[in-house]
């Protein structure tokens, strides 16, 4: 099949953050940067005298972690405050990203309700840079959806 | 004159961006607030399905004069 003309970047990706999975906050204008990893399917395995292959099983699914790093700022509503408080009371958060820019028609990943496990706090070093902090949201999954 | 199909089905996962909310797969739907090029968009992808619109009765008619023989 002859190479694809539909490849993107992340350029234009658009991040949301929600606490109740509801009510949307638009973070692009913060973010640049966002992670993904686990979500491993458990597969057992067994062999047998006859036969030269593995016996395959299919198991659960282990939580999917999603990482976000945005530009530290202090206001209340903003990504830091709002993934801080998340952090350290426990409490649910939802992140989505549509990586073509969410209009009508581009595709929408969006998690289950998850569990901030980890938040850099602001520190770096004397310069001229950014602050730039990074959360991590520990989730069962990510659903695929389309923006309409 | 059939009137032009607004209802949708869904036939994924969509986020609705004016009622803002999650529409599950098979829930009805209105696009009235997108193009029809946006609308072809989701059409070809398969992300939603024109649902039917009831036709042949006489109070959905646009144009009665034609139903007089």
């Amino acid at each position: 099949m002859a190479q694809t003309t539909n490849a993107m970047s992340l350029k234009n990706c658009k991040v949301e953050v929600s606490t109740n999975g509801t009510s949307w906050t638009d973070i692009s204008g913060f973010a640049n940067s966002i992670e993904v990893s686990g979500g491993e399917r458990q597969i057992g395995e067994a062999y047998t005298f006859d036969g030269d292959t593995a016996l395959l099983t299919s198991g659960k699914r282990e939580p999917v972690e999603v990482t976000v790093r945005v530009v530290y700022t202090e206001g209340t509503s903003e990504p830091f405050e709002v993934v801080r408080a998340a952090y350290e009371d426990g409490s649910s958060v939802y992140v989505r990203w549509s990586p073509k820019g969410g209009t009508a028609g581009n595709f929408l990943f969006t998690t289950a309700a998850g569990l901030v496990s980890s938040l850099t706090y602001p520190a770096g070093e004397v310069g001229g840079d950014p602050v730039m902090v990074e959360f991590t949201l520990k989730t069962p999954s990510i659903t695929k959806g389309v923006v309409a | 004159m059939k009137k032009e199909q607004r209802r949708y089905r869904a036939a994924t996962l969509l986020w609705h961006s004016v009622e803002n909310r999650y529409i599950e797969p098979g829930e009805e739907i209105t696009l009235y607030h997108l193009a029809k090029e946006q609308v072809d968009k989701l059409l070809r992808m398969n992300a939603i399905v024109p649902v039917e619109v009831k036709d042949g009765t006489d109070d959905q008619c646009d144009e009665p004069e034609k139903l007089q023989g």
